[in-house]
């Protein structure tokens, strides 16, 4: 029967024929010119930081487009307001009083849409 | 206790490297199995130690080898990785000097060393290759003197297995040296 403590001592001399690697030569450069490389929580911080950036261009760039539709969509809404009154006016008589009572007309029906419910459209009153 | 530094002047680091550096290293690839987990954690503990005034301690060496242990099992637990056996992974060991060794053997070793959990490698590695004794281990480790035999005992009994099995296998082939 083997001795458990000699089976011990054989397994300790094999692994003392054996040592674990020593480091490469190009740590100690790394380490005493520390800028040749980046340490990872600097490595983490640049990561963090190019993602705000991305983050910061991404909403710039976005709440420009939306600044464009917005403006685009306010002319569109300014033409079709004149339009209308022209035409109202015209309904009306064409003359100063009648484009008054359009331009009364057509800033009542603006106010009336801006509140849900307030004015059926079509005048579909039940 | 000496001191690296004057009372004003920073960290002399190359000299702090020189002495500590090689077995920092070999307790970081013994932990983490891992050659180039175990460069980035010694690079990155001397980095911090040049890069601010470093701590008063008495004992910059006990520092260190604090410092590459918490990093090495912060590592290890935001991974949750455990170092696959296999013979295509890098190697761990070389051949201690003057010593007559097989390249199947040292495979052996290390598909061994990389099953066992990363504490009882590490007490291995304080034991067998550092030389320091249950008692000095356990104050490294801030574990008690049993838990740190338990764990030498367990990765023990895995290796004789391993050597069993392997002495019933024929093939052996020299280390390239």
């Amino acid at each position: 029967m083997i001795d458990p403590h000699d089976a011990d001592a054989d397994v300790d001399a094999r692994l003392r024929r054996y040592a674990p690697l020593a480091p490469p030569a190009r740590l100690r450069a790394h380490v005493l010119a520390p800028t040749t490389r980046l340490s990872s929580s600097r490595r983490t911080w640049w990561i963090a930081a190019a993602a705000a950036l991305v983050a910061v261009t991404f909403h710039v760039l976005a709440s420009a487009t939306y600044a464009e539709v917005r403006a685009d969509i306010s002319r569109a809404d300014d033409i079709a307001r004149s339009q209308r009154i022209e035409r109202l006016a015209a309904d009306l008589g064409s003359s100063a009083a009648a484009r008054a009572a359009a331009v009364r007309i057509v800033t009542f029906e603006e106010q009336m849409t801006d509140r849900p419910g307030a004015m059926p459209e079509n005048g579909d009153r039940r | 206790m000496s001191r690296d530094r004057g009372p004003e002047g920073p960290w002399d680091l190359a000299a702090i490297y020189d002495r500590v550096a090689a077995s920092l290293y070999r307790h970081a690839l013994m932990i983490l199995a891992d050659p180039a987990a175990a460069e980035d954690v010694v690079h990155d503990v001397f980095a911090a130690l040049a890069g601010r005034r470093p701590p008063d301690v008495t004992s910059i060496d006990a520092y260190l080898r604090q410092a590459v242990r918490h990093h090495c099992f912060t590592r290890l637990r935001r991974r949750r990785w455990r170092p696959p056996a296999g013979t295509d992974e890098p190697a761990l060991l070389e051949a201690a000097e003057a010593a007559t060794v097989c390249h199947d053997e040292r495979i052996a070793i290390e598909q061994v060393l990389r099953s066992l959990p990363p504490e009882q490698r590490e007490v291995v590695h304080l034991k067998t290759f550092e030389g320091l004794t249950f008692q000095e281990i356990a104050d490294v480790t801030e574990t008690s003197i049993n838990t740190i035999a338990s764990r030498y005992r367990y990765a023990i009994e895995k290796l004789r297995a391993a050597f069993g099995r392997e002495d019933r296998q024929p093939a052996v082939t020299k280390e390239p040296r």
